[in-house]
């Protein structure tokens, strides 16, 4: 049984068909990219993924929960699951503490026991235990972007959900978000990227979507995939020049 | 200089009344803004256009006939109610009116992805406006609620043209009684500004503070 199953989603703003009867199953464990040009569809999949777009037909199940078309994700449904966005969205009011543990506090009503715990570990596991206490603005965008992971991550979700996160990161700061997922996925968290950085994809992934006009195009072990692609469109994303 | 003088208890006594009545519209028109702008960004259609049709009636008449409506329309209909009542009814309305169009623009620039980001974690709607977008919205509402306020101080002197016996109104009678209307004005005037200045300075204070942890 795959952790996360999608099966026949379509989804479409107006008249533009933006997902079309697409399937895929995630592994629990597995690290899976999505690639794929602007436009292809991906950050939709993820966000259908993560409950947080309506769609027309097909369904969803992560785990136990299951979302099926026309159908608002409720909070038994976000239970399982932790997202990371392109611009952090942390609350800028709240410390970096704060901000990972307030969910866990509001929204879960665990012991201030349990929570202190779970905030701390999941600021170690991104190495921010020493800014705990420091507001969002006064990190650089890769430690806001490790602290967004850790809020992800103290829900103890099943799989965590990242779109984008680092395309709006400077060159110099990708690195330690890059080496922070890489850690995880040895840890074994499943895990479900949207990116159009094939070499982030590739140190993270073991799993490679490549999307082209609201389906899946191509799609296989991370290694292969960027070697070998079997199709034009993949190879041209590449960058590769086929004779 | 006499005059001054002699008349400064009830000058005193009206200051107090003015302070009281703005405190009590402020604070009644706050409550129910609140509702105003919270209803003004609900999910469900008829809440957001009882508060919008609120909004706009309001905002669409002067301040000095909500008063008459209030004070002298309803008193057609059989309830009287004493002037200072009156004024705090019609004021409150008022401020309602223009505090929840403030307050709902302010929850409005909070960017949508921080609605997201909280829906994510699990948060219901209510929950994530009053713990994760209110404390944002507020630092973006501070300065046109503070001038909203200031002005609002300035507008409860209308409240001397149905009988509340509040600073204006005591300033008018002791116009009339000293034949000092430049002084006694002018004074009144003076104690205007000094009960809006410290407002707009509190304000700005907030607002520096609220920068340094940005």
């Amino acid at each position: 049984m795959p952790l996360v199953s999608v099966r026949h989603l379509s989804k479409s703003y107006g008249s533009s068909l933006v997902l079309d009867s697409l399937s895929l199953d995630i592994e629990k464990s597995s690290v899976v990219a999505v690639l794929g040009r602007s436009g292809s569809g991906k950050s939709t999949l993820l966000r259908c993924v993560g409950g947080l777009e309506v769609f027309q037909s097909g369904q969803v199940s992560c785990d136990t929960q299951e979302l099926k078309a026309h159908q608002a994700a409720d909070k038994s449904y976000f239970r399982n699951i932790g997202v990371v966005f392109q611009h952090f969205n942390l609350f800028p009011h709240l410390t970096a503490l704060s901000n990972v543990t307030i969910a866990l506090r509001k929204v879960q009503k665990l012991s201030k026991q349990v929570v202190d715990e779970r905030g701390r570990r999941a600021l170690e596991t991104v190495g921010l235990w020493d800014k705990a206490h420091a507001y969002p603005a006064r990190l650089s965008g890769g430690q806001q972007q490790r602290v967004a992971i850790a809020r992800a991550l103290a829900l103890e979700p099943k799989i965590l959900l990242l779109d984008e996160v680092t395309s709006a990161l400077d060159p110099e700061l990708v690195e330690e978000v890059i080496g922070v997922l890489r850690s995880l996925a040895e840890r074994g968290h499943t895990m479900l990227l949207v990116t159009h950085d094939i070499r982030f994809a590739q140190t993270v992934a073991d799993q490679i979507v490549f999307m082209h006009q609201g389906k899946i195009h191509e799609q296989g072990p991370a290694r292969e995939i960027i070697r070998q692609p079997r199709t034009d469109e993949l190879a041209q994303f590449l960058g590769i020049k086929q004779n | 200089m006499d005059v001054i003088i002699t008349y400064l208890p009830s000058l005193a006594v009206s200051a107090a009344n003015t302070l009281l009545l703005f405190l009590a519209c402020a604070g009644v028109g706050a409550v129910l803004g609140l509702v105003v702008a919270i209803m003004r960004t609900a999910r469900l259609t008829i809440l957001r256009e009882i508060s919008r049709l609120f909004i706009f009636v309001i905002q669409g008449t002067p301040a000095l006939l909500l008063l008459f409506i209030v004070h002298y329309g309803i008193a057609t209909l059989g309830i009287r109610l004493p002037p200072a009542l009156s004024a705090t009814v019609a004021l409150s309305l008022y401020a309602a009116g223009f505090l929840g169009e403030i307050w709902r623009g302010a929850i409005e620039a909070v960017p949508r992805t921080q609605w997201e980001a909280a829906r994510s974690l699990g948060f219901a709607r209510t929950q994530a406006l009053l713990l994760l977008i209110a404390p944002q919205a507020i630092w973006i509402a501070l300065p046109a609620t503070v001038g909203f306020l200031v002005s609002l101080m300035k507008v409860t002197s209308l409240a001397a043209i149905i009988g509340v016996v509040e600073l204006t109104k005591s300033g008018m009678v002791i116009a009339n009684l000293s034949f000092e209307p430049m002084i006694v004005y002018g004074l009144i005037a003076a104690t205007y500004f000094a009960m809006c200045w410290p407002m707009s300075v509190l304000s700005r204070h907030l607002e520096k503070g609220q920068h340094a942890t940005r």
